[in-house]
């Protein structure tokens, strides 16, 4: 069986999960390997929750959030930034490589950018095959 | 305050003789008693490999603390109180971890004055007494003082003799300094307000050379001058330069470890690197020891980590992943951890190769100083965004 | 918040070297005591452990801070002195009807040299049976060839081959399953057997899951790959199988191997160097005694059996046939109506000396007497003459020297049948926590690594690695909540 990879992606509720609902209205596809957790903002996004993420056998984790500037709490997204170069350090320090991870931001118009970086992303783990931290078995 | 440098001694004859590089230290705690609620510093107990935390109250106690102790590596940070007014005498990753619990508000900085000590590296307790056993037929009982001095480690006995080896020597076969202590790279305290050791000062001379990097350690050093504990003088430019020579070469030796035991995981492939974390984790009992002999761990028993069900079927638990991600950005290689952990796991190696990684990235090392915030707390735009 | 008072203000740091009562290793530990309560701090110089503590050392702080016992009458609550009145009372009606049924001090060993010597002398005095719950093992094999004569814990570093018998490191005593990873990379072969999978896989090279009555054939099978390079460690308590412990001894007879006993309690050791336990009897003997009528007076010091005996209810209803019961107990438990209840204080306050499993003379560094200062209150009372712990301390220390000279003698004993048959049967593992009473919840299933290979389904089927018809004491086992509250 080709490898399927598992994505979880991180959404924030006030912009990108709107650019997904944009995106499933408008009829766009995209893969179906997306898991979608909804925050309330993606500043709430708690390092640990990426890497347990991974340690539960995510291939690929996607966090998105409002663009800079736009956030609904101001400044949660500057947060969101430190994170992101923070992780991609420690994953990269780990060995499950940086590359499994991305930031992205969506607004709520942006339905079809949102489908678009799902499926770039989903094309690039696919490449990289299965995350190395999970066991054999999975 | 720009730095300011001296040469100090004990104006007591007997102190100057019988504490280390003219008995400074000990002067000057003296001259503190009563100034503060709390006074801290590790005294002997017996042995050289052996001490205990004191609070001092009196002259006669701030006697008790006088010789250095390389062979106890207690971590004296956690006994500073909040509201207490401390004074406390400390090693540079000792020092480090009083300034990243003062980033989280567990001290204030107004109310702690830190006696910094130079230090080129502790010695784990029981692997130099096995050491003196195998190569000196000695006793650890008969070892009345121990020193490290240019390059060698020295003990002294009972009957007055001397046995030295160097210190390269003993740490090619596996003895000598904590192996965390020799790729630390932080060999003077200048987060402290006064930093003490005998780098920079006269051979055969019994001073002690001061550095004083605060308005508070400076009142604290004029006062003692004013009441007549401590003689300072002005050390030579010459040996200024030495200092910061001798300086520059342990940084250097510390450089060539770090190539040696953090680099050697840091240039591993990815999944190698990752099959080894995964591999000295496996056989944690989950006793939360590295956690309590953790100096800049702070949460109490409600920590995040400690909600997680030891139980977990992951790879790597989430107790362990947590901690990776705190430590990455507040490690400060003190080796307490590895220390006491019951199954030799070697975390301050795992924890030492985050934070230098991240180090790397960022520019920020954890507790040099205040002013630095730590990079996950900051409220400003990275560049590129 | 404290407020600045530049003269007035001591700040008291009490700093108590101590070692961890936990079970025989005895890992040396600072205890601090402040005037925010009890915390500990590693003692790195000690050579017995480096610094190093399991899950039971680093709760210390909790286990020393939970309630401590007050004195109780008979279900009532009262002054100390009161208490010790009533035990004189107690002692003076037992003395009526001596000769007619008997009596015993129970100790199972969390007590110091200088108690246990206190203990043999009251014994003694009153007419009573010293026991540790060792009696019949004793009295099988030899109390001395019990015990080690080394320094240190290097023998396991250094030994050829391993044999793990019926214990599991990981759960009971992870010091050894640290000195046995450094044993495996130094060479050693290691093999476990058992009615458990230990939970060290990645050391141990070879594992028999066996029924403990199968445990003695399976030793005497063992018996032609032994030799004077092979080390056995066992752990050795008042649930031991005494077949068991007769076969290991047996093989080591023969072969010339060395053994190794671990001990639940602190002072186990100390207890068979100074020869307390003298008549031949189990825990189990002296239940039935208890029940039978045969057994009226109990004391029962620092043993936390009452708690955490295996069958609880079985061993209540026995104390409640008594006609005298004293506890002398430092840390609280639950109080029954026929009891007279006596405080002691808690293992790190009090003074005196300890032997550890390596046959060290260690010391406690407190203050207090404990059990003899107890024993001096009470002998007060009855008018007698004081005991002085110097002369106490000096005897232990005799006594130790003594033994430290003597050459163990170890033949081949009879093995007696094993007291399991092949049918279904409980097995004790015991570790700090549970002979005391204590709520654990072990890490034990395929998380943490432990089981590093180990598929994901296999997560709740753990019990796959147990001997058939065994039930492990920790399994679906709930008794130990009950003792929640009081510990925490």
């Amino acid at each position: 069986m080709s490898f399927e990879p598992k994505i979880l992606a991180f959404l924030c509720n006030w912009c990108s999960y709107g650019a997904a609902d944009m995106a499933g209205t408008s009829r766009l596809q995209y893969p179906s390997n997306i898991r979608i957790i909804r925050f309330m903002c993606s500043g709430r996004i708690d390092p640990n929750f990426v890497i347990e993420a991974f340690l539960r056998g995510a291939d690929g984790v996607m966090i998105t959030g409002c663009h800079i500037g736009d956030c609904h709490y101001i400044d949660g997204n500057y947060k969101t930034v430190h994170r992101y170069e923070f992780l991609k350090e420690y994953l990269d320090t780990l060995g499950i490589g940086s590359e499994r991870l991305t930031l992205e931001w969506c607004s709520a118009a942006e339905g079809m950018k949102f489908s678009q970086k799902v499926t770039e992303f989903t094309e690039r783990i696919r490449k990289l095959g299965p995350s190395p931290i999970k066991g054999d078995e999975q | 305050m720009n730095s300011k440098s001296f040469w100090g001694w004990s104006s007591t004859e007997a102190l100057r003789e019988g504490g280390e590089s003219g008995g400074f230290v000990t002067s000057f705690l003296e001259s503190i008693v009563g100034k503060y609620d709390n006074i801290l510093a590790v005294r002997k107990t017996g042995t050289v490999f052996e001490g205990a935390v004191m609070s001092i109250d009196s002259k006669e106690d701030a006697i008790k603390t006088q010789g250095a102790l390389h062979a106890v590596c207690m971590e004296l940070s956690h006994y500073i109180k909040k509201g207490e007014r401390t004074a406390i005498v400390l090693k540079p990753c000792d020092a480090r971890a009083v300034i990243e619990n003062m980033k989280r508000n567990h001290v204030e900085r107004e109310n702690v004055l830190l006696i910094g000590l130079n230090c080129g590296g502790t010695l784990p307790p029981v692997d130099t007494m096995r050491f003196i056993d195998n190569y000196f037929e000695l006793a650890p009982e008969d070892i009345v003082k121990e020193e490290i001095a240019k390059g060698k480690i020295i003990f002294k006995t009972t009957s007055g003799k001397e046995f030295w080896k160097t210190i390269d020597e003993i740490e090619e076969e596996g003895f000598g300094r904590r192996e965390n202590c020799r790729y630390c790279d932080v060999k003077i305290p200048s987060m402290c307000d006064i930093a003490c050791g005998n780098w920079g000062t006269p051979a055969g001379k019994n001073i002690t050379f001061v550095e004083v990097f605060t308005e508070n350690g400076n009142n604290a050093l004029e006062q003692a001058v004013r009441e007549g504990f401590i003689n300072v003088g002005e050390p030579s430019e010459k040996m200024i330069a030495v200092r910061s020579k001798i300086n520059g070469i342990m940084k250097k030796m510390a450089g060539g470890w770090n190539k040696r035991i953090i680099g050697r995981l840091r240039n591993m492939p990815n999944e190698e690197r990752l099959a080894y974390i995964k591999n000295v984790l496996s056989p944690c009992i989950a006793c939360y020891a590295c956690r309590k002999a953790c100096p800049v761990c702070k949460c109490g028993d409600d920590c995040k980590c400690m909600q997680m069900d030891p139980d977990d079927s992951l790879p790597i638990s989430i107790f362990h992943s947590i901690r990776l991600l705190h430590l990455t950005e507040s490690c400060i290689g003190c080796g307490n951890c590895s220390d006491v952990c019951p199954v030799d796991i070697p975390l301050a190696h795992l924890h030492q190769l985050f934070a230098r990684n991240y180090e790397k990235k960022t520019g920020y090392k954890p507790g040099m100083s205040i002013e630095d915030i730590p990079p996950l707390s900051r409220g400003d735009l990275p560049e590129g965004y | 918040m404290r407020t600045y008072h530049p003269y007035l203000e001591v700040i008291c740091l009490k700093v108590i070297d101590s070692h961890c009562p936990g079970c025989s290793i005895l890992c040396g530990v600072h205890i601090i005591d402040d005037d925010e309560g009890i915390d500990i701090e590693f003692m790195k110089s000690c050579t017995i452990n480096s610094g190093k503590l399991c899950k039971f050392g680093i709760d210390l702080p909790k286990f020393y801070s939970s309630p401590k016992q007050e004195p109780y009458v008979y279900g009532k609550k009262v002054s100390y002195d009161d208490a010790i009145a009533a035990t004189a009372d107690a002692l003076k009606s037992w003395e009526n009807t001596r000769g007619m049924s008997e009596g015993v001090i129970l100790c199972t060993g969390d007590a110091t040299c200088e108690e246990l010597l206190v203990l043999g002398k009251l014994a003694k005095k009153a007419d009573m049976v010293c026991a540790t719950g060792l009696g019949k093992i004793v009295s099988t094999i030899g109390g001395t060839t019990l015990l080690r004569k080394s320094s240190n814990f290097n023998i396991i570093e250094y030994a050829k081959s391993i044999i793990l018998v019926d214990i599991d490191p990981y759960y009971q005593y992870p010091l050894i399953a640290r000195k046995l990873q450094i044993a495996k990379s130094n060479g050693a072969h290691i093999i476990s057997i058992g009615t458990e999978k230990p939970h060290i896989d990645h050391i141990v090279d070879e594992v028999k899951l066996i029924h403990p009555s199968k445990m003695q054939k399976e030793l005497e099978s063992l018996c032609e790959s032994v030799s004077s390079e092979t080390l056995f460690i066992t752990s050795l308590g008042i649930y031991s199988d005494l077949s068991t412990i007769a076969a290991i001894n047996n093989n080591c007879t023969k072969q010339y191997s060395r053994i190794m006993y671990m001990k639940d309690f602190a002072n186990t050791e100390g207890s068979l160097v100074l020869g307390i336990d003298t008549k031949n009897n189990s825990i189990e003997d002296i239940i039935e005694g208890m029940e039978s009528g045969k057994i009226t007076a109990l004391f029962l010091i620092e043993s936390p059996l009452y708690e955490s005996y295996i069958d609880n209810e079985r061993f209540r209803n026995a104390c409640q046939n008594l006609q005298h019961l004293i506890i002398l107990q430092s840390r609280a438990t639950s109080v029954p109506n026929n009891a007279i209840m006596l405080p002691l204080p808690l293992f790190y306050e009090r003074k005196g000396t300890l032997i550890n499993v390596c046959g060290r003379f260690l010391s406690l560094k407190g203050d207090k007497e404990g059990v003899a200062g107890v024993s001096n209150d009470i002998l007060e009372k009855l008018g007698a003459k004081k005991l002085s712990f110097e002369t106490l301390t000096q005897e232990a220390v005799d006594r130790y020297s003594k033994w430290k000279s003597l050459i163990p003698e170890r033949s081949t004993v009879e093995v007696p049948k094993s007291a399991v048959d092949s049918g279904p049967c409980h097995k004790y593992i015991s570790n700090p926590f549970l002979v005391r009473g204590l709520p654990y919840t072990p890490c034990k299933r395929v998380g943490k690594g432990l089981y590093p290979k180990a598929k994901k389904k296999e997560r709740y089927a753990v019990l796959q690695d147990i001997a058939e018809n065994v039930v492990l004491s920790y399994e679906k086992d709930t008794r130990f909540r009950k003792v929640l509250d009081i510990y925490e």
